[in-house]
């Protein structure tokens, strides 16, 4: 039982009414959709920043279809279902859309909010170039020019003391958030890997100063935890869940997992790992926050042109590495072009090493739940009967 | 009177075809008589293709064995036309060329929706996604295996290096998603080798000023890498030519589009006017002897134009249709029906549109005269472009089409028709193809869409012309007139 | 204009369906034969019947017809008809003329769904279809009866007697079929099964129906699927409005329509000939 957690879901009960306060006060709000809209400056114009983006409810998927089509990922047909049934109050609440534009569909989405429900939406254009020095001329001009448009809704300029501010306390953030993570490095994390996801999530809405401060309630709560003695006798199979967003509602793979018992030691999903993975803003300046939000752990929708340098797999491998991972669950949702497309690449990359790749292809209906959990089940199967003749021989060798 | 019967015939109804057909060789020999009497082609590498030669490629020796699907349909080409001949064996012979080209070290370039101009003046030969058409009509067939990804991502075609390309220069941006994508992927399973380069023209960048001079770099980057590649060194003087021709071409392809959006009778059957509007993307590796060609063409255009001559087998007063959306033209869709003819294909025209700038820095033209602009615009924005085609072409229906599995068209197609709908009051239809076998979306269902939309425009055409012929009456009638109904 | 005052002039509508062929003959404008029977292999051929047999019960020959039009998936080979329309244009016609007021159709058929739109004088206005899919036609129902071991009218009729709509979670008719022997097994009563079922088919149409948008006025069921009284109700709720059926058999509206352009074609033809 974890009373952080408690007080987390208070604070979001709460937090609606706050920001419809807010807003009756003459504070604005950006929602925005995707990790590479720097937060630091939407928060240091004195903006509330909330990302958007909602999964897991396959009728309000349904209905995004009347907008875009049936051959769109259900993230984005479900967020659209989010804004036409107009009762959900970040939806409702949100002055502006701001969207980093990585992902093409999500892009398209967002055109679809403006053209259907009339929201104010701007667009932080990400080259895809971004590792040649004429794509970060671009994105820092982009930034510039974006940041310019933004002071014009919050009616300010942007003032450097603040944007100090507010890049260390996002640093803070993501610095915390890590080391939630770390617990999962245990073998009997005191914290499980889905309540990790609904923390980061939470952070999502809340404001960062609340954020923060239950994130270190959180982790000295965890700290002061007892490590459990137990004796090692059941052989835990500990896995790495890479792939597709798993965005806010969508528990559907959480719960298969967590209803059969399997531990996942890490994960590099953007509303999961990858919100702070290899971000580091070195100066709190736009240039600085323009180089470390290019620089970071990517999504698969930015082309990185070799193998050797590509970042989404150093960090896979990282992962792996120090988490001690048994296997990878590669979980990705239909239409998830980015990431359906490096199935093949990553496959063969994690062959190589000889760790076990499933691939989970799913949506948001329920109806494929079997079939997901006797393929993992099945898995688990094949990883515990190898670790346990692995320790069978260590312990033949020992004697 | 009713041409039911002739609907569903899997014939050409071309005079000459059917004599062809029905052993009756004299039409076709008249018309090898007078086409014998024109001037062939010269092409880049110096070579001459005699009148002589060119039609014993299509009619008696290459042709007739490896692309049997040059005149199936009911509506064909109109071998009268010494423009037309000489297009069809441009247009046909590419894909052998190309693989003659290859084996001499030409380099072949994969540039999907990039203009071609910049390739040729580097000494290579560009192609755009598959040469899809030259295989499409090939006894080849074509499987794709991606996952909801189009199967037209162009990945069979390097995959089976059934085309040799030496090198892929693919946008990024709001464009197909699947070909860097596929691109990529190939790379990184080691299916293929060969460099790849994006031209990254980044989602939501417009036209600022930074956002020109990234694009500009990186075409000047993507210039050097294919000129390591070719020897060919990169010369403005050079690519300002290649521009100058290239204007011309548009130019022309662009002048037949009008011709057909003015013509009460438009003068080219659905399957003249798309294949030409297609042979834009690549013009069939020839520069010089494609523009003389299309503006052949054109000319003999302008000539049916005055003479009221319409394209063979279009029926009286047929409703026209303009299609847009990414990959999807008309014909295949309409398969055996009748009654519509098209007069825009957006997927074909975009890389005509406009006219690049003959002065200055060369690359910096390539930007900002980029044809592709309406593509790549906030969607809204796009299907403004749309609309103005759509009125220039005197459409009296759209019908946006999309691939399944294609993210960039599918994900507008509810915004542009509705804009559509909203500023002309057309009638709209989306309808998803697939791009599985040689000749898609000639399906039942799709058929059936085509044709009922096709029913819909007729009706409302009939209503229209009984409202004018009542108030025509009413007005003979009633003294001092009456409104209009 | 002279033929039409020496007496009554004949069309036929052929519909041939992936399932069944259906024909109607008129007098003018009113019915006077009807026939449906079962599409077999050679479509074509299954055309013919359907025509041959409303002649019979018309009591008139081939040769007393002065037009025929096919529609239908099997209309490309309708060699006896005079023209081809499509059976969404068809529908309309057929719709309107029995209800004028109608302004929008569902209908369901044996491998397909269709919504249409249209305006006062029977025209198409807008038009959506699902023919790529079984769920939502008739086809979900006929692979899970026939799993059941009951006939389609059975299942309809015990959807009447369920207290509640068990929900059934597949939308692939395929899938449903499993998932229905499983509720079975696990004690689920039939009624409710069924009713279930009927539910999941109707929500599968609204959301059809949803994308062509609602323009008031009446709304028509037709197609075979429209006799099933279990998928009507289910219908009327999920859409939470009446749906007005055909007097004459549903699964006539497109043939009924196809011969009602019959007419309107050859008059219209008479009339520029006349003119």
């Amino acid at each position: 039982m974890i009373e952080t957690l408690g007080a987390y879901d208070e604070a979001l009960d709460r937090r609606p009414d706050e920001i419809v306060e807010a807003r009756r006060n003459g504070n604005k709000v950006v929602g925005i959709f995707c990790c590479y809209t720097p937060v630091e400056i939407v928060h240091a114009l004195g903006l509330i920043p909330v990302r958007l983006g909602w999964g897991g409810d396959d009728s309000l998927a349904e209905d995004g279809i009347e907008y875009i089509t049936n051959i769109q990922c259900p993230y984005v047909r479900q967020t659209i279902g989010v804004f036409k049934e107009g009762k959900n109050p970040y939806a409702v609440n949100t002055d502006l859309v701001a969207i980093s534009a990585v992902c093409l569909q999500e892009y398209r989405m967002v055109e679809v909010l403006k053209y259907y429900f009339g929201k104010e939406t701007l667009t932080l254009s990400v080259p895809k170039n971004f590792y040649l020095p004429e794509g970060q001329e671009f994105f820092l001009k982009e930034l510039e020019s974006f940041t310019g448009k933004l002071e014009i809704i919050a009616g300010r300029k942007l003032d450097q003391g603040q944007l100090r501010k507010s890049v260390a306390l996002y640093a803070e953030i993501r610095k915390k958030t890590a080391e939630l993570y770390e617990f999962l490095l245990l073998d009997n994390s005191p914290i499980r890997w889905g309540q990790i996801l609904k923390v980061i999530h939470a952070g999502f809405y809340l404001a960062p100063e609340t954020h923060l401060s239950l994130l270190k309630k959180l982790n000295q709560e965890l700290k002061a935890k007892p490590v459990s003695d137990k004796v090692k006798s059941i052989v835990k199979v500990r896995l790495l869940l890479a792939g597709s967003i798993i965005a806010p509602g969508n528990t559907k793979i959480i719960d298969v997992l967590e209803g059969l018992g399997v531990t996942v030691v890490a994960d590099d999903i953007c509303t999961g790992q990858r919100t702070f993975a290899g971000l580091v803003v070195k100066e709190p300046t736009l240039a600085g926050l323009a180089k470390a939000y290019l620089d970071r752990t990517p999504c698969a929708a930015q082309l990185y042109p070799t193998q050797e340098t590509d970042k989404r797999l150093i960090n896979l491998f990282d992962l792996i590495d120090r988490h001690r991972a048994d296997a990878v669950l590669y979980h990705t949702i239909r239409f998830c072009d980015p990431y359906t497309f490096r199935v093949e690449e990553n496959k063969a990359l994690l062959d190589a090493r000889e760790i076990p790749f499933l691939q989970l292809h799913t949506d948001y209906g329920v109806n494929d739940i079997g079939q997901l959990q006797t393929r993992i089940q099945a898995l688990v199967e094949i990883i515990k009967r190898k670790k346990k003749e692995a320790a069978h021989v260590g312990s033949q060798a020992a004697v | 009177m009713s041409d039911h019967k002739q609907q569903y015939k899997d014939k050409v109804l071309t005079k000459a075809y059917l004599d062809y057909v029905n052993g009756n060789r004299e039409y076709l020999e008249k018309a090898k008589r007078i086409f014998l009497q024109e001037k062939g082609l010269t092409f880049r590498d110096g070579s001459h293709h005699s009148a002589a030669r060119i039609w014993e490629w299509i009619f008696e020796k290459e042709a007739p064995e490896k692309y049997p699907n040059i005149f199936i349909g009911f509506d064909g080409y109109d071998l009268e036309s010494p423009s037309i001949i000489k297009f069809i064996y441009l247009y046909y012979s590419f894909y052998d060329r190309l693989l003659e080209a290859s084996d001499r070290g030409v380099l072949i370039v994969n540039r999907k929706e990039t203009i071609p101009d910049m390739f040729f003046a580097l000494g290579s030969i560009p192609i755009r996604g598959g040469a899809g058409a030259a295989l499409r009509h090939t006894k080849l067939s074509v499987v794709p295996e991606n996952y909801e990804a189009c199967g037209a991502g162009s990945s069979w075609a390097w995959k089976d290096n059934r085309i040799p390309y030496g090198a892929q220069v693919v946008p990024t941006g709001v464009h197909c998603y699947d070909t860097p994508n596929n691109a990529l992927a190939a790379h990184r399973t080691g299916k293929v080798d060969i460099p790849i380069f994006y031209l990254d023209n980044p989602i939501g960048s417009g036209d600022t000023e930074w956002a020109v001079d990234y694009r500009v770099k990186t075409l000047r980057r993507a210039a050097d890498e294919i000129s390591k590649l070719t020897g060919v060194a990169v010369d403005d003087e050079n690519l300002r030519r290649e521009i100058r021709i290239g204007n011309k071409v548009r130019r022309a392809i662009w002048r037949i589009f009008e011709i057909q959006g003015e013509s009460p009778n438009p003068p080219f059957t659905a399957f003249e006017f798309e294949t030409i509007l297609h042979s834009g993307h690549n013009w069939a590796g020839e520069p010089e002897a494609f523009l003389e060609v299309i503006e052949g063409i054109a000319a003999e255009a302008k000539d049916r134009q005055n003479h009221q001559m319409h394209g063979t087998a279009i029926h009286k007063n047929p409703v026209r249709i303009f299609v847009g959306g990414a990959c999807t033209h008309f014909r295949p869709l309409i398969g055996h029906t009748s009654g519509a003819v098209p007069v825009g294909v957006e997927w074909f025209l975009v890389p005509s549109h406009g006219s690049l700038n003959e002065e200055g820095d060369p690359f910096r033209a390539l930007v900002e005269g980029s044809p592709l602009k309406s593509l790549t615009a906030p969607v809204e924005e796009h299907a403004d472009w749309i609309v103005e085609q759509i009125r220039q072409s005197k459409a009296d229906g759209f019908i946006y089409g999309y691939k399944w599995g294609c993210n960039f068209a599918s994900s507008a197609a509810h915004v542009i028709t509705d804009v559509v709908k909203k500023k002309t009051g057309l009638p709209t239809m989306i309808m998803e193809t697939d791009f599985i076998g040689k000749l898609a979306n000639e399906s039942g269902g799709g058929l059936t869409r085509v044709e009922a939309f096709t029913e819909i425009l007729k009706q409302q055409k009939r209503t229209a012309s009984r409202k004018s012929s009542v108030s025509c009456q009413n007005s003979l009638t009633t003294p001092g007139g009456v409104n209009a109904p | 204009m002279s033929q039409l005052n020496e007496g009554k002039l004949y069309f036929a509508g052929v519909d041939i369906g992936s399932n069944a062929a259906k024909s109607v003959i008129l007098a003018d404008d009113r019915i006077i034969g009807q026939a449906i029977v079962p599409t077999k292999a050679d479509v074509e051929k299954s055309g013919v019947t359907a025509l041959t047999a409303a002649l019979e019960s018309a009591g008139i020959s081939r040769d007393d017809l002065s037009y025929t039009v096919a529609t239908g998936y099997g209309r490309i080979s309708a060699s006896y008809a005079d023209e081809v329309i499509t059976e969404i244009t068809c529908h309309a016609k057929g719709a309107h003329y029995f209800f004028p007021n109608a302004r929008a159709i569902i209908d369901i058929g044996g491998q397909d769904s269709k919504a249409i739109k249209l305006d006062s004088n029977g025209n198409v206005v807008d038009f959506v279809m699902n023919d790529k899919c079984a769920a939502g036609t008739g086809k979900f129902l006929e692979v899970i009866a026939r799993a059941l071991e009951v006939s389609i009218d059975d299942l309809s009729r015990k959807t009447l007697a369920g207290d509640y709509a068990c929900p059934i979670n597949s939308t692939c008719a395929v899938f449903a079929e499993s998932e229905v022997i499983s509720l079975l097994a696990s004690g689920e009563k039939e009624e409710n099964i069924a009713k279930g079922l009927h539910y999941a088919v109707a929500k599968r149409v609204a959301s059809l129906f949803s994308r062509i948008g609602s323009n008031g006025g009446d709304r028509v069921f037709t197609g075979g699927v429209a006799k099933n009284v279990g998928l009507r109700s289910a219908l009327e709720e999920v859409l939470g409005s009446t749906l007005l059926v055909s007097p004459v058999d549903p699964q006539l509206n497109g043939a009924v329509g196809a011969a009602i352009l019959a007419r309107s074609n050859k008059l219209e033809e008479l009339e520029e000939v006349d003119d």
